[in-house]
């Protein structure tokens, strides 16, 4: 039985998603009990919030919003959804035949070094 | 009785609309060659932004727009901070499920959960146990969802409970009935739309009247100093108790059954692409501003007794009562969308997995013959949660989050596992979905609460043990299984 390159793209990325979520993880809880385990009054505020929640909750929105684009852009790669997948395509894409150009675009070398 | 025309012609007007939708993805339903593949998954033809919007607005429910800002209205900030651990869900159910389940899904011709389990197990108990669980927990899902509804429409316009509970009921049964999916779909990207700019409107509308942010925090601070801190009043908030949440709301979320069905309903990788973006946005905003809205409400409305009248007591507060009306029409969307895609579900699980596997033997009916059925189905899952709606309990987001853990339990692992580790057989799922569901029950009403944390972390762990443990001493797949799941296909 021969590997299918787009499980192990699928994997990687599925890798990078578990990743970003900890980072996400330690932002949120790293900002609000580290900024915010001390009494009320102590607080600094941020645009009338206190720093805690600002920096944990309505920051975090835009900054992962943002990681997740760069995610996508940069690691994840386009791949074809169809049950019988293109096996022998990705070799012709390789000799520079595009099939479609929707596939591997950038991965197409790594996955034939992942093939068995 | 005391009828609120302004309130009531917006919501009258939107209902309508959405109507109109379900009309015409019946159209579409009826010039489709295949009904089972249009009519639950919507020939797996979602784009980006419809993938996005379905799956915030399916996750959206009414325990995060009616009973989620009412906790933070007596929590404060600490109960927004818990809320927020739900960002990630839109990038990990999408990622982690990710292409390799859209391809699966496709070589197996998957239209809901249970045909992945039973292509990946091929186990007939697995498959009729995770059907019941599903049903089962769908329904207590939804009858929470409708008594939210309900209870919304009771207060935003003056019509007594069941009228409120009938016209919401007849609304979401039949556009369901009639439009399948793409209906589905279809209105959750225009109630999407409509919770982000109510939600938006009512936070402008709140920092306006409470004189600026600054002032509205002191406010909550001399109220009680512990609604700014993340511990809440009286510390009730407790880290254990907030991680655990972690791990119902944001990481199980991956197992459940309506989230998941959609990240195999898309149309390419690109599609999947732009959806982690948008809805990791989207999702991020509305669950800010909604729970927001409920803590800062404190300091404009500090004397409510029911911390779940605080949405709509707000927006009829502060929004000119039209505005209001649409506003309203934004958790009434979030409550129809999540019910939509559960009742569209449990109606697919049905027919798909109990009637045609094992009443028919695996032969599909004629098309026509599915049609009637598929409709009666739906409809008469929408009667049955409407029944049982009639006569509410007090506390529905309790029921909701129940049925949220009793379907992680399920499916969680089977799902996860079953797409990540080629050892993973049909014994140790068995083993694994009878585990978490026992330990689940005897917790939920024995223990409640475990260590301090909610009984679904000690649940999911059971349920993890299990599987590994004897799916390790068993023999493992087929090979024609490992073909499908893990390897090329030709």
């Amino acid at each position: 039985m021969q590997q299918d390159p787009r499980f192990s793209t699928a994997a990687k990325e599925a890798l990078a998603c578990v990743l970003l979520t900890i980072a996400n993880f330690i932002w949120w809880y790293g900002f609000a009990y580290g900024l915010g385990s001390g009494p009320a009054g102590s607080y600094t505020p941020i645009l009338g919030l206190p720093a805690w929640f600002f920096m944990s909750c309505v920051a975090g929105v835009p900054v992962f919003g943002v990681a997740a684009w760069g995610m996508v852009r940069f690691w994840f790669t386009d791949v074809d959804l169809d049950p019988d997948d293109p096996g022998d395509q990705i070799g012709r894409i390789d000799l520079g035949e595009s099939v479609n150009p929707a596939k591997n675009r950038n991965n197409h070398s790594q996955d034939q070094g992942i093939q068995s | 009785m005391n009828l609120n025309l302004e309130v009531l012609i917006p919501l009258g007007v939107y209902l309508g609309f959405v109507y109109l939708l379900a009309v015409y993805a019946n159209r579409v339903l009826s010039r489709s060659g295949n009904f089972l593949e249009e009519y639950f998954i919507g020939s797996r033809s979602m784009n980006g932004i419809m993938l996005a919007m379905t799956l915030v607005a399916t996750y959206i429910s009414a325990s995060s727009f009616v009973g989620g800002p009412g906790v933070a209205y007596k929590m404060g900030l600490g109960w927004v901070l818990l809320a927020m651990i739900q960002v990630p869900t839109a990038w990990l159910t999408l990622g982690v499920l990710g292409k390799k389940f859209a391809i699966v899904a496709r070589r197996i011709d998957a239209v809901t959960i249970n045909d992945f389990l039973r292509a990946r197990y091929e186990n007939r108990a697995v498959v009729i146990l995770a059907t019941l669980s599903l049903v089962i927990f769908f329904i207590a899902a939804m009858v929470a969802q409708f008594i939210g509804g309900a209870r919304l429409f009771e207060t935003a316009t003056g019509l007594p409970y069941h009228v409120g509970l009938t016209v919401f009921a007849v609304t979401v049964v039949l556009y369901t009935t009639l439009g399948g999916f793409r209906a589905v779909v279809l209105t959750d990207v225009v109630q999407g739309m409509v919770m982000l700019v109510g939600t938006g409107a009512l936070f402008v509308g709140i920092v306006h009247m409470g004189g600026g942010m600054t002032a509205i925090i002191h406010k909550m601070q001399a109220i009680d100093p512990g609604l700014i801190t993340p511990f809440g009043p009286k510390d009730f908030l407790a880290k254990p108790f907030i991680l655990s949440f972690w791990v119902l709301v944001c990481f199980g979320v991956i197992g459940l059954p309506h989230t998941a069905v959609r990240c195999f309903g898309y149309r390419d990788s690109r599609s999947m692409h732009t959806a982690i973006v948008v809805s990791t946005v989207v999702l991020g905003l509305l669950v800010l501003g909604m729970h927001l809205c409920g803590a800062l409400g404190r300091a404009i409305i500090p004397d409510l007794t029911v911390g779940d009248k605080i949405m709509p007591a707000l927006s009829l507060a502060i929004l000119p009562p039209v505005v209001a009306g649409i506003f309203l029409a934004g958790p009434l969307a979030a409550i129809m969308s999540t019910i939509d895609s559960q009742l569209i579900l449990a109606s697919a699980t049905l027919i798909r997995d109990l009637y045609i596997n094992y009443i028919r033997g695996g032969k599909a009916a004629d098309d026509s013959r599915l049609h009637r059925l598929s409709f009666y189905c739906t409809a008469l899952l929408g009667t049955i949660v409407f029944i049982a709606s009639l006569r509410p309990p007090d506390l529905i987001v309790w029921i909701n989050l129940f049925a949220f853990g009793g379907m992680q339990a399920t499916f969680l692992w089977p799902v996860v596992l079953g797409l990540y580790w080629k050892r993973a057989n049909a014994k140790g799922a068995l083993c694994s979905m009878c585990a978490g569901l026992a330990s689940y029950f005897t917790l939920v009403i024995w223990i409640k609460r475990f260590m301090g944390m909610h009984v679904i972390v000690p649940t999911l762990a059971v349920s993890l043990v299990a599987f590994v443990v004897v799916s390790t001493l068993t023999r493992g797949p087929e090979e024609g299984i490992l073909r499908i799941f893990f390897y090329k296909k030709g």
